[in-house]
Formats: structure tokens, sequence, C-alpha cells
């Protein structure tokens, strides 16, 4: 250590340079490392990738339009439903994606599981979900693990054999 | 749960990663100002500490963004926060307000220490050596006019510090005061709120460290330095108490649509943590450190008394983050009901959580044994340049204390600087 004691360092050797010099190459790599980290089309548009419109857009879709694509072939469901709690449903809601049914209706229909996990997503008891607003059950204690579509038709849901008639 | 609450209220989403955030960045923010006031207001009796309390902030310091990232589930996510800020976002401001102060810390130590690390790396044998060596960047010369340098570059991070600390935590506080949607949360005090407790807690944990240092190195903890720490956390206590509660009085005066949905809060849903453990402990810590000051107390009950203010203290902060962040969000938007919190094992649960809090004291442990915040103890101490004619250490124990705080305050920036020998 004699050789700096009195003189001063060279001035790459000086504490503050050293740590500055460091300062700046974390700057630089922070800099580096972000530019080649936003996607080229950030910005574009908004804050957000501009090519994610486009891909997108270039979505296969999967849904159909609406009930009125299915109440072309289906009109006995359709008035069936229209009478009942879930007239302002539309059917894809519980019977899937359906735009190949609907283009090409020999493809297959879209199959529908009428269990707890498909009913209790809008009719299971939780907090925040009272009985004012929609009827609910505690799926195990109301059927004890039988599957909702035994008794009731979704179709009419209060008109078949464990339900209330209107 | 209690009343109406909408479907989407049920599950409490800022859970206890996000309880530990401002208290983690509080803690920083506190023993921040400790250090502080010994560098740049030359409060000379808290020399013990000045670099202990470094040391601890640096290491909640580390510990505040692995809660928060935490949190998020996938932490990776959290650069995007830095790649692509969005301005008017208050929360994309965290990375880089966080980053900022870390530098600031992380020079501050390094010029604090560089004496020490040329040393070290002289003497020291082996790998241990090694790591001295590389943490010195090569800068070698600690010839009396490179360290007076250092010291000025000190003095100067320890005063742009102070209000970076403030930044800080004040930008926590905004965050959850600027929620309009939340009764509990928006006030603009909120900042203000935050910034005195987070100084509180800070004192506190410095207080409960050092009692607990001096206690494992079988050292005497030093009786003038725990008193002033004691003084300091009354005075803050005072304030940060004196707003928390003015908030909800002010609330409960204004008598608007919320407020007895607020009122239902504190009194029927989080009562214990916020009468009992919030504000109990505070008044009780008020008297306690009080009473530690009198003259006919035997100094180990004062001892006593101040180690104990500072764990209730901490204690008490951490109970008001929690009744801020959950508590806030378990009055409902619908305020005629209340959600319940359901204390979690292991997601953001109470397991992570307990481990995020050992974890600042394990990385504290590792940064004490690299860099021992005692080496002066033997040395003379570091006496503070003053310029002008105020000389606080004869007068300190005489005056009263809101006297010597405004002291302080009118002259803190014409005798600001310590110098190291002399």
């Amino acid at each position: 250590m004699d050789k700096w004691t009195g003189g001063e360092s060279p001035f790459f050797q000086r504490a503050y340079v050293r740590v500055g010099m460091l300062l700046l190459g974390v700057l630089v790599v922070f800099g580096t490392v972000r530019q080649l980290s936003i996607p080229p089309s950030f910005g574009e548009y908004g804050r957000y990738r501009g090519d994610s419109i486009g891909e997108n857009v270039a979505r296969k879709v999967s849904f159909a339009l609406g009930s009125d694509d299915c109440k072309k072939c289906h009109q006995n469901v359709f008035q069936l439903v229209m009478q009942a709690e879930h007239k302002g449903m539309d059917c894809q809601s519980c019977h899937g994606p359906a735009v190949n049914h609907v283009s090409n209706p020999a493809s297959g229909a879209p199959k529908v599981k009428g269990d707890e996990e498909l009913c209790g997503s809008c009719h299971r008891q939780i907090a925040g979900r009272t009985e004012e607003l929609i009827t609910t059950v505690m799926p195990l204690w109301h059927s004890g693990g039988v599957e909702c579509g035994k008794c009731h038709d979704p179709h009419q849901p209060r008109n078949a054999i464990g339900g209330r008639t209107l | 749960m209690t009343g109406f609450i909408y479907p989407n209220e049920v599950e409490i989403n800022w859970g206890l990663f996000i309880v530990l955030y401002p208290y983690l960045t509080g803690l920083v923010a506190g023993a921040f100002i400790v250090s502080s006031l010994y560098h740049v207001f030359g409060v000379t009796k808290l020399k013990p500490v000045s670099r202990l309390a470094l040391i601890s902030a640096l290491a909640v310091l580390l510990v505040a963004p692995m809660a928060l990232t935490s949190h998020l589930g996938k932490p990776l996510r959290a650069f995007n926060l830095m790649w692509t800020p969005n301005p008017m976002s208050a929360m994309a401001g965290f990375g880089y307000i966080y980053s900022f102060y870390l530098i600031i810390v992380l020079l501050e130590i390094w010029f604090m220490y560089r004496k020490d690390l040329v040393e070290w790396a002289a003497t020291k044998e082996g790998w241990l050596g090694k790591v001295y060596n590389i943490l010195t960047l090569g800068a070698k010369d600690i010839s009396e006019k490179a360290l007076h340098t250092d010291h000025k570059i000190v003095t100067f991070l320890a005063i742009l510090g102070i209000p970076s600390a403030a930044f800080l935590h004040g930008y926590v506080g905004f965050i959850f005061g600027a929620i309009k949607a939340n009764p509990w949360w928006s006030t603009p005090l909120m900042p203000v709120i935050f910034l005195l407790s987070a100084i509180v807690s800070g004192v506190a944990l410095l207080i409960v460290i050092y009692a607990v240092t001096c206690k494992i190195r079988g050292k005497k903890i030093d009786f003038d330095c725990l008193m002033t720490m004691n003084k300091y956390l009354w005075v803050f206590l005072i304030f940060a108490f004196v707003l928390e509660v003015l908030e909800v009085i002010h609330m409960a005066y204004e008598a608007e649509e919320e407020w007895p949905a607020v009122k239902g809060l504190i009194t029927s849903v989080i009562p214990f943590s916020y009468f009992v453990v919030q504000l109990g402990e505070m008044v009780l810590a008020f008297f306690l450190l009080l009473v530690a000051r009198f003259r006919s107390i035997p100094k180990a009950t004062a001892q006593f008394l101040t180690i104990l203010s500072g764990v209730m203290i901490l204690i008490s902060v951490l109970a008001m983050r929690f009744n801020v962040v959950v508590g806030g969000q378990l009055v409902s938007k619908s305020l005629s009901g209340y959600s319940k919190f359901n204390w979690p094992i292991w997601h953001e649960g109470i397991i992570p959580t307990a481990g995020f809090m050992v974890l600042p004291f394990v990385l504290l442990t590792v940064l004490v044994l690299l860099l021992p915040p005692w080496v002066g103890e033997e040395e003379p101490a570091l006496k503070p340049a003053r310029r002008g004619a105020f000389e606080p250490e004869e007068e300190e124990s005489d005056k009263p204390l809101l006297q010597q705080v405004w002291e302080r305050l009118a002259h803190g920036l014409s005798w600001s600087g310590v110098r190291r020998g002399d």
C-alpha cells in the first residue's frame, strides 16, 4: 500500500471512478437486456404488443355465432328452453364451442356432461351468491353425488323428476 | 363472512406476502433513518449502531422484493415492470424506485467500508481475502486524501438517502392511499402514516438487533446509545400514533357514507388486532419508553423496558400492516358486508411468511460476519465535523427532547457532516 500514501492514485484506480464504471456497466447490461426483452411491435398502437392483434385475428374461430345458429335445426329444444329459467343463456354456455358442428353437422354434436362441475359453476352455494339472485344448492347434500342431469332436464330444469313444477 | 358481499370479494387476493411488503420496506426506511441521524445529523451517541443500521437495512431490503415477486406466482413477470413500465401506473414505479434506493444503500455501505475492505483484502488469508479483494473493486488507495473523498461521498449519499428512503416508503403508502374505491385505504394521509410507522418500526428493529447482537457477542450494551434510540422512538411514536388515530377520527367526524362500514370493520371484524395490538401496544410502549428515561429507574430496568418496547412496536407495526392490507379487503364494496380472512398455511401462508421474516436475519448474520459493523469499537470515535457554534453533545441530556429535535431540524443543514479521525 506504500506507493499510494501521500500521492493521488491514477484516475482509473480512484474509488469513485471504479464504482462509477461498475454502475455504468450495470446500466449498459440493463439497457441491453431491456432492449432485447421488449417485443419489436410493442407500442405500435398502445402500451401492448402490436402483433398480438394480428395473431388474435388469425386464430381459428371455435364458437358459432349464437343460439340463432342452433335454432335453425334444433327448433323443438329451442322452444322448450325459451319457456324456462335458462332462456337467457346461449346454448354454447353449457354445450361448449360448436362452430364445427354448425358448419358441418355430420362432424358430431358437442357433448355436454350435466354434472356437479358444470351446473355447480353457477348453482353451487358459495359466499356472496345469494338465493335471491340464483337457486343455489350444496351439491353433495342435495343429491348425494348423483349427477344433476339424472333428475333435472337442463332445458326445463324445474319440470323433471326432482324439480318443482312451475 | 357477514352481511352482503360480492362474489369476487370472497377471496382476499392480497394476502400475507403483501402484508410483509410494506412491513419490510418500512423496516428498511426506519433503519436507514437511524444511520442518517448519525451520519447527517451528527447524533454521535448513535455511533455504535450507525453501521449496524445500514447493514440491517440492506439485509431487509434484499428480502422485501422476494415477498412481492413470490406473490406474483410467476416471479419472472416482475421484469416486465422494468422493461416496459407504464408511466401512468403507480405500481409500475416500484422496480425503479427500489433499484435506485438499493444502489444508494450499496454505495453508501461500500464507501463506508472501503478502507476496511482494502485492509482485510491485504491481511485475510485464503478465499475470504479473495472475496474482499474483489469487493474493493481494485480501488486500493487509502491515503488521507482518498479517504477524505470517500467520506464526502458517504455524507452526500446519506443526505440523498433520506429523501430516497422517505420516497420508497411513502410510495408504498401512496399505492394504498390512492385506491379511491377502498374507504379504509383512500386517504392522502396514507403515505405519511406509512412513513412514520416505518421509522418507528425501523428504530424498534435496531433496538432489538443491537440488544441481541450485544448479548450474542457478550458485550455490554452502550446505555447512552440505547437511550438515544429510546428518545427517537418515543418522538416518532407520538407522530405515528397521532396520525393513525387522526385519520380514523377524521373519518368518523365527517361521517360520510363509508364510515359505518369502516366503523364495523374496526369494532367487529378486526377489533383485537386494531385496538389491542396496533394501538394498545403503541400507547403502552409510549409509557414504558417514558418511564425508562426516569432518573430514578435503575439502568438494567431502563434497558429492559426499552428493549421490551422495541419488541412491542415491531409487533404493533406488523399488526398495523395487516389491518391496513387485509382489513381494507375485508370491507365489501357494497359497504354492507365483510369478507373473512382464512389464514392459509402454505400457499402465501403462515409458513412461507415466517420464512420471509427469518430470512433477513439470516442475511444479516452473513453480512455481519463478512462486514463486521463494530470494527471501530477500539478506535477513536468518529467525530462530527461541525461548522458554526452549535455543540449538541454537552447540551443533549439537559434540554427538553422536543427542543433538541427542533434544534437539530433547524441546524441540520448547516452542520451536516462526519469526519473520520481528526
